[in-house]
């Protein structure tokens, strides 16, 4: 695992994160909110990226947390009005709360406590409320049961992308201030295990997009291109 | 000291394996259970289903029974005590000073007995138990021709096998229904009643009348609205046959009806 190997995963994983976004807000005007907030979502992530990938380039090293910082902070309000209305406005005071003491102890974190530097506490935190959303979503799908066939659901494949990145980069964001001061590891193999999950997100969530596309018929794959005026 | 990182990356990899694998599970778990609640959910509306059909089946069967045994009690009891008074009439009339007025009542009881014979018929046809389904029918056609004045034409294409009795008078009962509304609402200046039996016993009634919409008739509120077209279509569904209304007639109407001949 070089370093090589990390740089192009993270640039295979800025790019997935631009397909993503391109597709969720293409004819923005006619798609469903939630897409749209995951167009914004992966946008943001695109925009971190590119922006830490840039300033590694330029040679100002020292900053190039900062833009991963911001998409942290920003991150957790926009899955959290995400899910707020998956789950159809229901319990937007507790999205409210928890999403304040996120950015709360995020701002505290990042000032106070890791600062720049490492920034992998208020990540675990938002890691772990965007778990319990992600669980919480498929209790009330239980509980609901909607008549279509779950994996038709675009919110159903967003929702697994989300479950599986951040249940999977869980550990590694509870560890990483260990790793980094404790061990003294440069984090490259665990960075590239976490670009490597985030890809696998990145796919699921193009096929939740694709039956997004399926249902809304914003492309009809035989050629023509069928639009539905909303 | 290699012993240290190498157990964390030990810890690290069943930790992050287990999340992911119970994340896995999360997924698939919801998945087959909505699979299962869906499945679940078609089966109870089977059952539903079925169940509706049993009790409409039911009902119909028991208003059948009904009938039957107020078209034996009107023949049986009340048609022969009226025959019996008109034979003492007719007595009377020989013996009488003023046989006129005992005429005119003798001609009133008359009209009695063939009202009630009538009544009786119309409740429980004799017709279809002895006869069969298309001498009914054709008899049905011509009672109500002469009773209305409607020129009713009834066409056997080819022969008509004898088939279950109850599917028999079924069939007979949405004729009847279909002919009804016919007098009552089409305006018409004849009506056509087909019958012809291949893999299926195929049913029509036209009429060159104002015509009606199926749909809006059946579906109209008004109080005894669309019962009539609403019951058709419950013994039809009874007998497994489908009811096709003509939309692209310009004039009149015309219902179809095709019933399977076979259970299965």
């Amino acid at each position: 695992m070089t370093l090589e190997t990390l740089s192009f995963v993270a640039h295979t994983q800025t790019t997935l994160s631009a397909i993503v976004a391109f597709f969720a807000l293409y004819k923005f005007k006619s798609r469903e909110l939630y897409v749209r907030l995951i167009g914004l979502a992966f946008a943001l992530s695109f925009l971190g990226n590119l922006s830490a990938l840039t300033l590694h380039a330029l040679g100002l090293k020292s900053y190039v947390n900062i833009p991963q910082s911001i998409y942290q902070l920003l991150i957790i309000c926009v899955i959290s009005l995400l899910f707020y209305h998956a789950l159809n406005k229901r319990y937007g005071l507790w999205f409210l709360v928890i999403t304040i003491c996120s950015i709360t102890f995020a701002i505290i974190s990042l000032l106070l406590i890791q600062k720049q530097f490492i920034s992998s506490y208020h990540t675990f935190l938002d890691s772990f409320i965007i778990i319990c959303y992600c669980v919480f979503y498929f209790y009330r799908l239980m509980v609901e049961l909607p008549s279509t066939h779950l994996q038709r659901m675009p919110m159903f494949w967003f929702t697994s992308a989300f479950l599986v990145y951040y249940a999977g980069a869980l550990i590694l964001f509870i560890f990483t201030s260990y790793i980094v001061n404790v061990l003294k590891d440069n984090l490259i193999t665990y960075w590239i295990f976490h670009n490597s999950l985030s890809i696998c997100e990145h796919f699921i969530v193009l096929i939740g997009l694709y039956y997004d596309f399926r249902q809304n018929r914003i492309f009809d794959f035989r050629g023509k291109v069928v639009q539905i005026m909303k | 000291m290699e012993q240290g990182p190498s157990d964390f990356i030990l810890i690290f990899s069943i930790a992050t394996g287990g999340m992911l694998v119970l994340a896995g599970s999360i997924i698939l778990f919801v998945v087959f259970y909505q699979k299962k609640m869906i499945q679940e959910q078609v089966k109870r509306q089977n059952l539903e289903i079925i169940y509706q059909n049993k009790m409409m089946q039911a009902t119909l069967e028991s208003q059948e029974s009904e009938r039957r045994r107020l078209a034996a009690d009107l023949h049986d009891s009340i048609g022969g005590m009226l025959s019996a008074i008109r034979m003492g009439i007719s007595t009377m009339v020989k013996t009488a000073p003023d046989a006129t007025s005992i005429e005119q009542t003798k001609q009133m009881l008359d009209d009695t007995i063939s009202s009630v014979r009538q009544i009786s018929r119309d409740l429980m046809p004799s017709t279809l138990e002895k006869f069969g389904l298309a001498q009914a029918i054709k008899e049905l056609c011509e009672r109500m021709q002469a009773t209305t004045s409607l020129p009713i034409h009834f066409e056997e294409l080819n022969e008509i096998f004898p088939i279950d009795k109850n599917k028999e008078l079924m069939i007979y009962r949405i004729v009847q229904e279909l002919l009804n509304n016919a007098i009552k609402h089409s305006q018409a200046s004849q009506v056509t009643v087909t019958l012809q039996a291949a893999d299926e016993l195929c049913l029509g009634v036209e009429d060159d009348g104002i015509g009606f919409n199926f749909d809006s008739q059946k579906n109209d509120k008004r109080y005894g609205k669309g019962l009539g077209l609403y019951s058709i279509e419950n013994r039809a569904s009874l007998l497994k046959g489908k009811i096709k209304f003509d939309h692209q007639r310009i004039k009149g109407s015309k219902i179809t009806m095709s019933i399977p001949l076979s259970d299965g």
